[in-house]
C-alpha cells in the first residue's frame, strides 16, 4: 500500500476538505476556482493523480467546468445517473450556481457541495468570510451546516455523504466554512485511514430509488405540472425530507463518535458550559467556536455565562435550541450575516426568535440580536466578552443596555463609531483591496 | 514553564520573502516537536511582490486553539527585513516579548519596549552565501526558523524557549522542498549559530 | 402503502411491465420528485383529435424520412426492409408537420369527417 503523502498534521481548512472528498470515495467532481474555495478544487485536481488512491483503484473523474452554473449542473447530471458527486464554491459562484441548486433540491439529488463562505461583492469586492452567501439560500430546501473547526470541515464532508444519501433525506447537503478564516489557517487535522472510511460511508448504489438513466427502462422527470396536479405535494415532500434528516443527522453523528471517537455536540449544535448557564450566546462558525473562550474567561470572573454553536443551520434545530433557552432565558445571538430589512437583520436571530413562539416556556425569552464580524472584519475577544456584558447587564437590571452601536434593536459588533475604536489603522499597508 | 501558555506568533515580511510560508512551516515544526494545537493565519487578500505582510502562528501545548482573530500583542515578532521597521504597525506594535530581526547591521532598539529581548540573525547574508535562491531572491524563511530555536522568551514566570529542534526543521524541509531541502537545512544551522543578542 | 411499493418495484424492472397508466392519488403515495415513465399510448389513443389525416402518394416519396424526422409523435413508421414510409393512424393527430416538411409535397391532408 502507497504511504499517503498527508495522514495527519496542520493542514488547510481547504485542503482538508479536497481529502475529506478524496476519501468519501466519490465519483465525480467537477470544478471551477473562486476565491476563497480555489484551493479545494486545485488539490483535487493533483489527488484524483496521487498515487495513494492510484493505488486503491479508485476512479474518480475531475471536470473542469466552464463557469460555477456548469459545475452544478454538472453535478445534477451526474447525479442523476447515480453517482456519488462533490464540489466546491464560494460567493458569487454559488450565487451563478443558485438556478441549477434550486433544482438540485427539486430532484432531490444527493450532492454535497462544500462553501468557503465569503462577502458579497456590489458595495464594494470583499472576499472575505461572511455567511451572507449560504444564508441567500437559506430557504432553497438545501440542508446548511456551519462549520467552527478544520477537523470538523474534514469530518462533516465525510459524514455528509450518510446524511444527503439516507434514503430517507435526497437533498443536497452545503457543509460551509468561513473563507480565509477556516480556508487558508493551518490547524492540525487527521484524516480517517481510507479503509474505515469506506466501511463508515453509505455504500454506493447503482441509482437512485426514484431516478435513473436506463434506455431500457426510459423514465422522465423534471416535466410540467399542472397547478391541479402535485407541485405543491413535492415541494411539501422537501419539508418533510428537512425534518426527516435532524435524527439521520443525530445518528450519523453518534455512529461517527462511536467509530471515530470525534464529535459535536449532537451533530445539531454543540453547548458549551451551556447547561447551568445564566446567560447565553448563541451563533455559529469560528466565532461561536471563540465565544468558549470567552465563557471560561468569564466563568473565572464569577459570570456564568455559557455558549451554542448551531452547527446545522438547515433542518433547523428548533427543539434542541429551545432546551437551552427554556433554562437561561436570557440569550444573545450573533450572526455573520446580514438579512436586510429582516425583523432583527440577521437570519439566526429571525429564525431563533420565530422558534420560541413554539412553548410557552420560550415565549417570554429575552433575545438580543448582535451583528459581527461582516466582511471578514475579526471579532476579538474583548468583542465577545463585551456582548456577554450587555447580556449580564440585561439580567441584573431587566433592560438591555445603550450602546452607541446598537440600531434598530440590533447590537452591530465592532461597528466603527469612531469614538472609541478603529480597527486596525494601519490597514493600508496590508494589501487588502 | 507555563504548559497552558498559548504562544502568539507575528511575522512581518514582505510579499514574495515567504513569510506566509514560514507562519505554515513553523505549525508543521512545532506539531512535530510536541505541541498538540497549532494555527497558522496568514493575513493575505490581494498579493503583491514587495507589500508589507503580515502571517501570524500560534503555538500550544495543552489548550485548544478556539480564536481565530489575528494576533494584536504577540509574545514573538520577527522581522524580515529591517525596512520594515519604521513601518506603522511593526515596531510600535511590539508590547512585550522578543524580537527578532534579520538584518547584518546594528538596528536602532529605540524603537522597540526596554523589556523587550531582542535578537538579530543576518540570513539574508547566509542565504546569499550558500546561493539559497529562488528567482534570484534569497530564501530566508526556514533560515529565520532555524534562528527562532535559539532564542529565548522571558515574562513573569520565567525564561523559556520554545522547545522547536534543528533535527525537526531539516524533517520538515526534506518532506516540503525535496533536494533543496539540504540547503535549506544548512542554512538554518549557520542562522541557528549566528543569531546574536543585542538587548 | 405495501402496495404502492409493490408498484414502484414494477415500474423500476421493465418498460414491458409498467403499469398502462401510473397514477397517485395522494401526498402520501408520491415519490419523492416529479417523474414519469414514457409507454407507447399512455395518454390514451390521440389518433382522435386527428380533423385532417396525412396520405402520402407512395409513386412520389423519395424515401428522405424528413416527415420521420419532424414528427412530433413519432407516428410515421418506415418499413425495415422495403423502406416504405405509412402512418401509425392510431396516434396520429392530424397536426401536418410532415406534409409541410415534405420536399416533395407528396403528403397530402385528407379531410376526414
Amino acid at each position: 500500500m502507497v504511504e499517503p503523502k498527508f495522514f495527519e498534521g496542520p493542514q488547510k481548512g481547504n485542503l482538508a476538505a479536497a481529502y475529506a472528498a478524496m476519501d468519501a470515495n466519490v465519483d465525480v467532481i467537477t470544478a471551477y476556482p473562486i476565491t476563497p474555495q480555489t484551493t479545494v478544487v486545485e488539490e483535487l485536481s493533483s489527488l484524483v493523480g496521487e498515487e495513494e488512491f492510484i493505488a486503491r483503484n479508485q476512479k474518480t473523474q475531475f471536470m473542469r467546468m466552464e463557469s460555477e452554473h456548469s459545475v452544478a449542473a454538472g453535478l445534477v447530471g451526474a447525479s442523476y445517473a447515480g453517482a456519488r458527486v462533490y464540489s466546491a464554491t464560494a460567493g458569487q459562484g454559488l450565487l451563478y450556481m443558485t438556478e441549477m441548486i434550486h433544482w438540485m433540491v427539486g430532484a432531490r439529488l444527493p450532492v454535497v457541495l462544500s462553501i468557503a463562505t465569503r462577502g458579497l461583492t456590489g458595495g464594494g469586492w470583499n472576499i472575505w468570510a461572511d455567511y451572507g452567501d449560504i444564508m441567500g439560500l437559506r430557504d432553497s430546501g438545501i440542508m446548511i451546516q456551519l462549520l467552527g473547526t478544520h477537523q470538523e470541515i474534514y469530518d462533516s464532508i465525510l459524514m455528509g455523504f450518510n446524511i444527503s444519501e439516507h434514503p430517507d433525506v435526497m437533498l443536497p447537503l452545503f457543509p460551509a466554512y468561513g473563507g480565509f478564516v477556516l480556508s487558508h489557517t493551518s490547524k492540525p487535522v487527521k484524516r480517517v485511514p481510507w479503509e474505515e472510511a469506506q466501511k463508515f460511508v453509505i455504500p454506493k448504489r447503482d441509482e437512485w430509488e426514484h431516478v435513473w438513466i436506463d434506455s431500457e427502462r426510459p423514465m422522465m422527470t423534471g416535466a410540467l405540472i399542472m397547478p391541479q396536479s402535485f407541485y405543491a405535494e413535492f415541494r411539501i415532500k422537501a419539508h418533510e425530507a428537512q425534518l426527516k434528516a435532524i435524527s439521520v443527522i443525530k445518528d450519523t453523528m453518534a455512529e461517527f463518535e462511536k467509530r471515530f471517537g470525534r464529535s459535536y455536540g449532537n451533530g445539531l449544535v454543540e453547548p458549551y458550559k451551556a447547561d447551568d448557564a445564566d446567560v447565553l450566546m448563541i451563533g455559529y462558525g469560528t466565532i461561536a467556536k471563540q465565544a468558549e473562550d470567552a465563557v471560561d474567561v468569564l466563568r473565572e470572573q464569577g459570570y456564568k455565562a455559557g455558549a451554542l454553536r448551531v452547527r446545522t443551520y438547515r433542518p433547523f434545530p428548533t427543539e434542541d435550541i429551545l432546551k437551552y433557552i427554556k433554562k437561561t432565558q436570557i440569550v444573545g445571538v450573533m450572526d455573520r450575516a446580514i438579512a436586510f430589512g429582516n425583523p432583527t437583520a440577521g437570519p439566526l436571530s429571525t429564525d431563533i426568535m420565530a422558534a420560541c413562539q413554539r412553548y410557552d416556556s420560550t415565549r417570554n425569552a429575552k433575545i438580543l440580536p448582535f451583528i459581527g464580524g461582516l466582511g471578514g472584519r475579526d471579532v476579538t475577544y474583548d468583542d465577545q466578552i463585551e456582548q456577554f456584558k450587555i447580556l449580564f447587564d440585561l439580567k441584573e437590571k431587566g433592560e438591555a443596555p445603550k450602546k452607541p452601536y446598537k440600531m434598530w434593536g440590533t447590537y452591530w459588533t465592532g461597528l466603527i463609531t469612531g469614538s472609541d475604536k478603529v480597527p486596525q489603522g494601519e490597514e493600508e499597508y496590508f494589501g487588502d483591496i | 514553564m507555563n504548559n497552558d501558555k498559548i504562544f502568539e506568533i507575528t511575522m512581518h515580511g514582505r510579499g514574495g520573502q515567504g513569510a506566509i510560508t514560514a507562519a505554515l512551516l513553523l505549525c508543521e515544526i512545532a506539531y512535530a516537536d510536541g505541541y498538540t494545537d497549532v494555527l497558522s493565519i496568514p493575513k493575505i487578500g490581494a498579493e503583491r511582490r514587495g507589500a508589507p505582510i503580515k502571517a501570524f502562528t500560534k503555538l500550544s501545548r495543552n489548550r485548544e486553539i478556539k480564536n481565530y482573530a489575528a494576533v494584536e500583542d504577540a509574545d514573538i515578532t520577527i522581522i524580515f527585513d529591517a525596512s520594515l521597521i519604521p513601518l506603522p504597525g511593526v515596531a510600535d506594535a511590539v508590547k512585550h516579548g522578543t524580537v527578532l530581526v534579520n538584518t547584518n547591521q546594528t538596528i536602532d532598539v529605540s524603537k522597540f519596549p526596554k523589556e523587550c529581548k531582542i535578537y538579530t540573525v543576518p540570513v539574508t547574508d547566509i542565504a546569499l552565501k550558500l546561493n539559497l535562491t529562488t528567482a534570484g531572491y534569497p530564501i530566508i524563511n526556514v533560515p529565520l526558523l532555524g534562528a527562532l530555536t535559539q532564542i529565548k522568551y522571558k515574562d513573569e514566570t520565567g525564561e523559556m524557549d520554545l522547545g522547536l529542534h534543528l533535527k525537526t526543521i531539516e524533517k520538515i524541509a526534506l518532506k516540503k522542498f525535496g533536494s533543496r531541502g539540504h540547503l535549506n537545512y544548512e542554512a538554518a544551522v549557520k542562522a541557528s549559530e549566528q543569531v546574536k543578542e543585542i538587548q | 402503502m405495501v402496495e404502492e411499493a409493490k408498484k414502484w418495484e414494477i415500474i423500476r424492472k421493465s418498460r414491458e411491465e409498467r403499469p398502462k397508466i401510473q397514477s397517485w392519488t395522494s401526498y402520501w403515495d408520491l415519490p419523492p420528485a416529479s417523474l414519469s415513465f414514457p409507454i407507447k399510448g399512455c395518454a390514451g389513443h390521440t389518433g382522435d383529435w386527428r380533423t385532417f389525416k396525412p396520405v402520402i402518394n407512395q409513386d412520389e416519396c423519395i424515401k428522405c424520412y424528413h416527415c420521420y424526422m419532424y414528427c412530433p409523435e413519432g407516428t410515421v413508421l418506415i418499413d425495415d426492409e422495403s423502406g416504405i414510409v405509412s402512418f401509425d393512424y392510431d396516434y396520429c393527430k392530424g397536426c401536418g408537420i410532415c406534409a409541410e416538411m415534405c420536399p416533395k409535397k407528396c403528403i397530402e391532408m385528407q379531410r376526414e369527417v
